[in-house]
């Protein structure tokens, strides 16, 4: 472990230099107490674990029941031509424990549910949405309100993306979604929108953590990669 | 009147970027106006979308202006 003194900044690891001035050293420091459970470790997922580690969250809870297949390779960060078969939150740990060796991952073999929810979640101080589908981000809505937890919400479709950060009981995704059927995905999934998607979901996520910034609470940001649109648009008044 | 629309989602290249309205036309008639001049695979689409009206959340009984901008929010589904 690499030190960097300096009169004003004090000592910061050598890793974390650049993440001065955006963070203070003491945000800094304090992102190692804190606990983030990414649900999914695909095309978000990946991206989203990775940016964490490097940032230097302390615990990443990474949740994925799925292997890693070829038509993965084209968007999963995680995912390549030597791993095929392999279960993509032990990759995640494997991953991470190359990139931040501080950072604790605990991989789960499973799909959230109704019946690990509380033993996978519990003890969060944030949860990433990077599943594939929309019921499943229905429960995971119920599921962080019960824990009295935050939800960064973040899902793609081919040019487009979306993320929006849900409070405990806000509620937000029955302003989004009329519908939990997944009623198209014939956009695709392609390498830049998960990326572009999960670092603003990782964004949310810091200014949680750290309690500054301006959060996309009560808001819907929204990416149209195929015209280069961005929209901030408000679901509610507080 | 005239209503600017946008689409997300698979439905941004297969629908009107600009419709000719009646004035007073509630976001309900353009939902049914869309519905009716869409491929029949993608009613089910338009049926669950969103409608965000000068970017704020608008509901089936707004009122349309000339000139608004309405932003049609498919479900987007993927990780």
């Amino acid at each position: 472990m690499s030190l960097y003194y300096n009169l004003d900044r004090g000592v910061i690891m050598k890793r974390y230099l650049r993440n001065m001035d955006m963070l203070s050293p003491k945000e800094n420091e304090s992102l190692k107490k804190h606990k983030v459970c990414v649900v999914g470790c695909g095309g978000l997922g990946g991206y989203v674990i990775e940016m964490l580690a490097r940032l230097g969250i302390g615990c990443i809870t990474a949740i994925d029941g799925d292997v890693f297949e070829e038509t993965n390779l084209n968007r999963q960060l995680f995912s390549s031509v030597n791993n095929l078969g392999q279960n993509k939150a032990l990759a995640a740990k494997l991953r991470v424990n190359e990139i931040n060796p501080d950072v604790i991952v605990n991989s789960v073999d499973d799909y959230i549910s109704e019946e690990n929810y509380a033993d996978i979640l519990k003890g969060a101080d944030v949860i990433v949405d990077a599943v594939d589908d929309i019921n499943t981000r229905f429960l995971l809505q119920r599921f962080a309100a019960d824990l009295n937890i935050p939800l960064v919400h973040g899902a793609i479709s081919g040019w487009f993306g979306q993320v929006s950060t849900i409070m405990p009981n806000d509620n937000t995704l029955n302003l989004i979604y009329k519908t939990d059927e997944n009623l198209e995905n014939s956009l695709g999934n392609p390498s830049f929108t998960p990326a572009l998607v999960a670092a603003v979901e990782v964004s949310e996520v810091l200014k949680i953590l750290i309690e500054r910034g301006e959060t996309l609470r009560y808001k819907l940001l929204l990416i149209d990669t195929y015209t280069q649109n961005y929209t901030v648009i408000k679901l509610k008044d507080r | 009147m005239i209503v600017k629309l946008k689409y997300m989602g698979v439905i941004h290249d297969k629908m009107p970027d600009v419709l000719d309205l009646e004035e007073g036309t509630t976001l309900k008639t353009l939902k049914s106006n869309l519905l009716d001049i869409c491929d029949d695979r993608l009613k089910p689409i338009i049926s669950n979308a969103s409608f965000i009206v000068n970017n704020m959340s608008a509901s089936d009984d707004t009122i349309l202006n000339d000139n608004d901008q309405v932003l049609v929010l498919t479900p987007l589904g993927g990780g």
